[in-house]
């Protein structure tokens, strides 16, 4: 735990003394800089409610809804948890999308071709 | 900053660290008086289970004043909304009309008893099961909805008594009740993790919890600390996502067992409770579910789809092609006669399950399992060898020999009872099967009315309640299937009527 405070130290002193990010965000969200997310302090996760600035709950269950049989397939509204999820439950924005999928996939096997990390 | 669930991939050292760091010191706590409260409330619920959602809406039914939910995790629900969603209901609407006229509390507990094999505590489960037809009415006026016309047998039960949520999960039970509650003025705080017990003696005063906390580190978040007026409610389930605490009380579990349940069931405050000197029991006795799929992770479509291979199909080992147990017996009897099924190097034989797919064509349990590719359609005996890597011949005797004993309506080799039992042939629905870690029957020992008790003395820890999975000695060597449903929502409503009579 001591070796992760002292690299989390080393990020923040290099992010504050070059402007560099400490670490890769997602090409869509180019521009942002660690305060537009980071509600929390930069120890934490953000909040919901930082992503819901800019993103809406209603529109993403429209956006990500399936029909007949799949209907409760919709990452954003489902059978366990309802529009409920938090963001951050499946999203992540430092880590490469290879590395990790949606919480569904834990118990189900259902394909999400669209889900971009 | 990691993915939370990335993190979870650490190294095994690093996770055991963690969750060594997570089990607080016995040593004594400050007394109550010197803390400075953050904040206070009446009652306070740690858990948002079927147990922590049913105490929070029955709490605000008894006026018993604020109620807080902590719920460690990001969403609601814990195992409880990941469920298959049965729910078993002695003299429920559905059993009443489809002509079963003798069923009873005393009958559900008569078949828990016996799953229970002599370790079963018959009060506990009585005093549960009266409350099972009024749990039921309440899921329906919190507008949850059942399965029309659907009521069935379950695996070690003597009756049909089952009921299941419209589309087959604990999540409509969940969502239903956690929206009741908000309405009620229920305070629910997610990412709440309880660290410690402020103890006076053995009297709960309060909580000291960690705010935006991040599973699993221990060490995230703030610190605050809850009084709580009337009492405190452990309502936190199981520890069967534990490794540690599951190879230390049942060193025999496979450890390559996959686990059925939520990532945050790992028994954190059941140990804070016991470091204070709650009395636990039965802690070795951790149940595997026998209906678990090598074909999908966690909880998935299995036990939904086996609960029509139990009835009508059959179950074969892939190393002889024949069967090796009674079907419709209970998780325990089960789950060894199936992880028996071994390669000459140990590695799993995972068996082939297998029903008529005539029998159900349109069945969401077929149809969600095919399409999601953890059961096949099989079109012949061959096709079936074929695949599973059976020998052809022997399978089409073992099925031979099994509809002989269909048409007998009996199975001299195992006892299954053949009422429901179906005359095979091809097309079938086949899906592989082997068992999963799914839920601990030891825990906090309780009075019937959810009191903690002290290890010490014996005697009740006073303000200090637990209820539903968290508890032990209630369900014995085996918990029943569709019976977690029931306590966990029946205990809520015990639970809140004790916090009225000793506040």
């Amino acid at each position: 735990m001591k070796l992760v405070k002292y690299f989390a130290l080393a990020a923040i002193v290099l992010s504050a003394s070059t402007g560099a990010y400490a670490k890769d965000i997602k090409p869509w969200h180019d521009g942002f800089k660690c305060k537009d997310c980071h509600d929390q302090g930069l120890k934490s996760f953000p909040s919901d409610q930082s992503c819901l600035q800019c993103h809406d709950v209603d529109d993403l269950a429209d956006a990500t809804k399936r029909g007949g049989d799949e209907e409760w397939q919709n990452p954003h509204n489902n059978l366990h948890y309802g529009k409920e999820l938090p963001c951050i439950e499946c999203h992540s924005e430092h880590q490469k999308p290879e590395t990790y999928q949606p919480l569904c996939l834990d118990c189900h096997t259902f394909k999400y071709e669209k889900f971009k990390g | 900053m990691q993915n939370r669930r990335n993190f979870l991939k650490l190294g095994a050292g690093a996770a055991l660290g963690g969750l060594t760091a997570s089990f607080p010191a016995a040593a004594a706590s400050s007394c109550g008086k010197e803390i400075k409260w953050d904040e206070t409330h009446d009652v306070v619920i740690i858990g948002s289970g079927f147990a922590g959602l049913s105490a929070a809406h029955n709490a605000k039914k008894q006026d018993l004043g604020s109620v807080l939910v902590l719920e460690k995790m990001q969403v609601i629900g814990g195992n409880s909304a990941i469920n298959g969603g049965w729910f078993a209901i002695p003299r429920n609407p559905i059993q009443l009309a489809q002509g079963i006229n003798d069923d009873s509390p005393e009958e559900l507990v008569k078949d828990q008893m016996i799953s229970g094999r002599g370790m079963a505590s018959r009060p506990h489960l009585m005093r549960i099961a009266e409350h099972a037809l009024e749990s039921f009415e309440q899921c329906v006026a919190n507008g949850v909805t059942f399965r029309e016309g659907f009521n069935m047998q379950v695996g070690g039960h003597n009756k049909a008594r089952a009921v299941r949520t419209t589309y087959g999960t604990g999540g409509e039970i969940t969502q239903n009740y956690y929206e009741t509650c908000v309405k009620q003025g229920v305070d629910f705080r997610k990412q709440a993790y309880v660290e410690d017990f402020i103890m006076d003696g053995t009297t709960i005063v309060g909580v000291k919890v960690r705010f935006n906390y991040q599973f699993p580190n221990a060490k995230s978040g703030q610190v605050k600390f809850i009084k709580a007026n009337k009492g405190v409610v452990i309502a936190t389930g199981g520890f069967a996502q534990n490794m540690t605490l599951r190879n230390l009380f049942d060193p025999s579990i496979d450890p390559t067992y996959d686990c059925t349940n939520a990532k945050g069931a790992t028994g954190e405050v059941t140990m804070t409770a016991m470091s204070h000197g709650a009395l636990s029991v039965h802690m070795n006795m951790i149940q595997s579910g026998h209906w678990g799929s090598p074909d999908e992770g966690g909880f998935g479509w299995s036990n939904a789809l086996l609960s029509i291979t139990w009835h009508e199909g059959m179950v074969v080992s892939v190393l002889d092609g024949k069967r090796f147990m009674d079907e419709r017996r209970d998780r325990k009897y089960c789950s060894e006669r199936i992880s028996a099924n071994r390669y000459p190097d140990n590695s799993p034989a995972y068996p082939i399950a297998f029903f008529n797919y005539n029998d159900h064509p349109d069945d969401d349990r077929v149809t969600r399992a095919v399409r999601d590719k953890m059961a096949w359609i099989m079109n012949s005996v061959e096709e079936m060898a074929e695949r599973f890597n059976i020998d052809p011949k022997a399978l089409q005797e073992n099925i031979d020999l099994h509809n002989k004993h269909v048409a007998e309506r009996h199975d001299p080799l195992f006892g299954r009872k053949m009422d429901t039992a179906r005359n095979l042939e091809a097309p079938f629905v086949v899906s592989r099967i082997w068992p999963k870690v799914h839920y601990c029957m030891g825990g906090l020992k309780t009075d019937t009315e959810g009191r903690v008790l002290a290890s010490k003395d014996l005697g009740v820890m006073k303000n200090l309640y637990a209820i539903g999975e968290a508890t032990g000695g209630t369900h014995g060597e085996t918990r029943l299937s569709s019976c977690a449903c029931l306590e966990g929502l029946a205990m809520g409503i015990v639970v809140s009527k004790t916090i009225k009579a000793d506040a």
